[in-house]
């Protein structure tokens, strides 16, 4: 009687979790039911994705140039009209529009949606005409995105004065965010690494651009008058627009510029973080070759976004399921039945799993489901081979048990690319290792506890 | 276990058969890309109604005179359709638009209302780059603990058999799917990383029961 009880408990479970996992739990909410369970992340595949198109910008600019052929930024107030000359320049010349270039181009959008970390895109260049094609995911932040990839990404340090080109991007190896907590606050700083050539370059410059305090006639520095101080500032520019002007206390090998001042509120340092993760992606994959602007961008629905091609693809999971259940219980009839039963509970559960966990369900997510579904298969069926009806219950222990040794291995390979799919960038990729880390948890303790119980219970002895 | 051998040595002779012959084809005619992986052209229409997709399919399918197209909704609204073919005229443009305007009583102005853009063809190398670093990591791990766990086994076992049936099986996989001019999309590399694993799988099961 405590058997068949054991048993019901097991089943009426595994009913449950069956009920809950496939259907929800609905709670009247007003005049409607609703689910209280959160609802599936459905991957861009499956939804949609923001397809923009770039292309080879063909505005003129207008230049303006002294008598000297120096270009201004403006006729001076009072000036001659007559001794400046106005020009239409195309932003982009007939000369700068290669394939290197367009390359070029290509390359620094790859990089900066990858030190963006935005976990997945496509991007196609064009090569006849340099126009370069994205897709990426439809976020609130998609319009800053696209944004920074336009950005020219121009880095200058020029000499305040004579306005000399001290530095250019060719100096820069990468730049990244740092952070450091301080009694005010934190505080986010950019940080631009050099490379050979630039560490000489900024060691030298810093050297040079200091502040120098005159020395008296007794060569002593006088402290009262502080016009006897001068400074050599440098500026820096970043998108051809002044980002600081400042001089050098010290002799340096890298930039640590401050972005913002120190704060507390969370909204500030998100903001500093933003800003500053922005500069950084610029200066970490160089200047743009030309000027881009943006053709079209539309949200466009996957052609796997209708539900005919979803419910297909349900069905097709559902089948090899079904296959798969039917062959355990034509096998090993009534121990096979119980053992389908932990099996359909165990897919519940990780449907309930895959909602809390946000784990994203794209096309990719067939790699996972069928992986799951064969180890699953194979598990319930190694448990089951050597099991005999006429065993007694400590037998049964003995047998399970040795044959979950044998499976172990399986399950740990398994586990393996789990871990290192999860922590990749890419959200498709990560999501793979997310639902595979957690199919193979649920396996082997829905086997463990479950299955194992029940066939133990099962035995007549 | 004579028959086996010879077996086995015509099954390794056919397989390198089919893995030359695809090589041979991705060097000569490539991949057969699907439409939204090719070069192509996608006409957006911004519409002031909203539409049926199938109905718009029907209409491009009767202008552009093939079924080799994919129509896609826009925004959420439903008032954006994306068609993306293999080559739009300008005149076939014009019939859409016209089309359009009398089915749906609207007037699309072709200046402001309509984006043609070219789809450049996707790059398949760039596609698997993603999948490499994670997949190349894994095998190696998996590789460490082949030898460690079956170290008596000998290192062919664990290192050499498994490298090579990954190798084989994956050359297999995009040999046929070249040679059959399957159209590659983004099965493509779902199934090959699925082979892949699979593979790996089944080199832990072999190893287990020896």
């Amino acid at each position: 009687m405590e058997k068949k009880l054991k048993i019901a408990l097991i089943i009426l479970t595994m009913v449950l979790v069956t009920i809950v996992g496939f259907g929800g739990v609905y709670v009247k909410k007003l005049v409607s039911y609703n689910n209280i369970l959160p609802d599936y992340e459905l991957g861009t595949n499956l939804r949609g994705s923001r397809i923009t198109t770039l292309k080879v910008g063909d505005h003129t600019h207008e230049v303006i140039r002294d008598s000297e052929g120096n270009v201004v930024d403006k006729i001076p107030e009072g000036a001659d009209e007559n001794s400046y000359t106005k020009e239409q320049v195309p932003e982009n010349s007939e000369e700068s529009k290669t394939i290197e270039n367009y390359k070029k181009a290509e390359k620094i959008i790859r990089g900066r949606l990858k030190s963006s970390k935005i976990s997945k895109y496509d991007v196609r260049l064009n090569e006849e005409n340099g126009n370069i094609y994205i897709e990426l995911e439809d976020t609130d932040n998609t319009d800053t995105t696209l944004s920074h990839l336009l950005a020219s990404g121009k880095f200058e340090i020029i000499d305040t004065n004579d306005k000399t080109v001290l530095m250019t991007n060719d100096d820069v190896d990468n730049a990244n965010v740092l952070y450091s907590s301080t009694e005010t606050g934190v505080n986010v700083y950019l940080n631009v690494k050099f490379n050979k050539e630039g560490k000489k370059k900024i060691k030298q410059i810093s050297k040079d651009y200091t502040k120098v305090e005159e020395e008296n006639k007794e060569g002593e520095t006088t402290e009262e008058n502080e016009d006897t101080s001068t400074e050599k500032t440098v500026t820096m520019k970043i998108n051809d627009e002044e980002f600081l002007s400042t001089h050098f206390d010290e002799e340096i090998s890298e930039l640590n510029i401050s972005m913002g001042s120190a704060s507390t509120e969370s909204n500030t340092i998100n903001e500093n973080i933003e800003q500053a993760q922005y500069y950084a992606t610029l200066l970490s994959n160089g200047e743009m070759p030309l000027e881009y602007e943006v053709q079209s961008s539309d949200y466009i629905q996957s052609i796997y976004a209708n539900n005919v091609f979803q419910y297909i693809l349900l069905g097709v999971m559902t089948l090899i399921i079904l296959i798969s259940i039917v062959y355990i219980i034509i096998k090993h009839k009534k121990l096979g039945l119980l053992s389908a039963i932990v099996y359909i509970g165990s897919i519940a559960l990780l449907l309930i799993i895959i909602r809390y966990t946000k784990t994203e369900i794209g096309l990719e997510t067939i790699i996972p489901s069928i992986i799951l579904i064969l180890i699953n298969t194979y598990v319930n069926c190694k448990i089951l081979r050597n099991l005999d009806k006429d065993d007694s219950k400590e037998d049964r222990k003995t047998k399970i048990y040795k044959s979950c040794l044998k499976v172990i291995d399986l399950l740990i390979i398994t586990l393996i690319p789990s871990v290192i799919f999860t922590y990749n960038s890419f959200s498709a990729i990560s999501s793979i290792g997310t639902l595979l880390f957690w199919g193979i948890i649920v396996i082997a303790l829905m086997n463990v506890i479950f299955t194992r119980k029940l066939l133990i219970e099962e035995a007549k002895k | 276990m004579k028959n086996m051998n010879n077996i086995m040595k015509i099954i390794t002779i056919i397989v390198a058969l089919i893995i030359l012959a695809g090589i041979i084809m991705i060097c000569v005619k490539g991949y057969n890309y699907d439409l939204l992986y090719s070069k192509s052209v996608r006409m957006n229409i911004y519409l002031t109604k909203e539409f049926k997709v199938d109905e718009i399919e029907e209409i491009a399918k009767e202008i552009l005179g093939t079924n080799k197209l994919k129509v896609q909704q826009g925004n959420t609204f439903g008032t954006v359709v994306s068609i993306v073919a293999k080559e739009i005229t300008e005149e076939q443009q014009n019939n859409i638009i016209q089309k359009l305007n009398e089915k749906y009583e609207i007037e699309i102005n072709k200046d402001n209302d309509i984006i043609v853009t070219q789809i450049p063809q996707a790059d398949i190398l760039k596609m698997i780059t993603k999948y490499i670093s994670p997949l190349v990591i894994t095998t190696i791990v998996i590789l460490v603990y082949f030898v460690i766990r079956y170290k008596n086994q000998g290192i062919i076992k664990c290192i050499g058999i498994p490298v090579l049936t990954l190798i084989g099986v994956s050359a297999l996989y995009v040999s046929i799917i070249a040679l059959t001019r399957i159209p590659v999309n983004e099965f493509f590399i779902i199934f090959l990383v699925l082979i892949y694993f699979l593979t790996l799988i089944c080199n832990a099961i072999k190893l287990n029961k020896q």
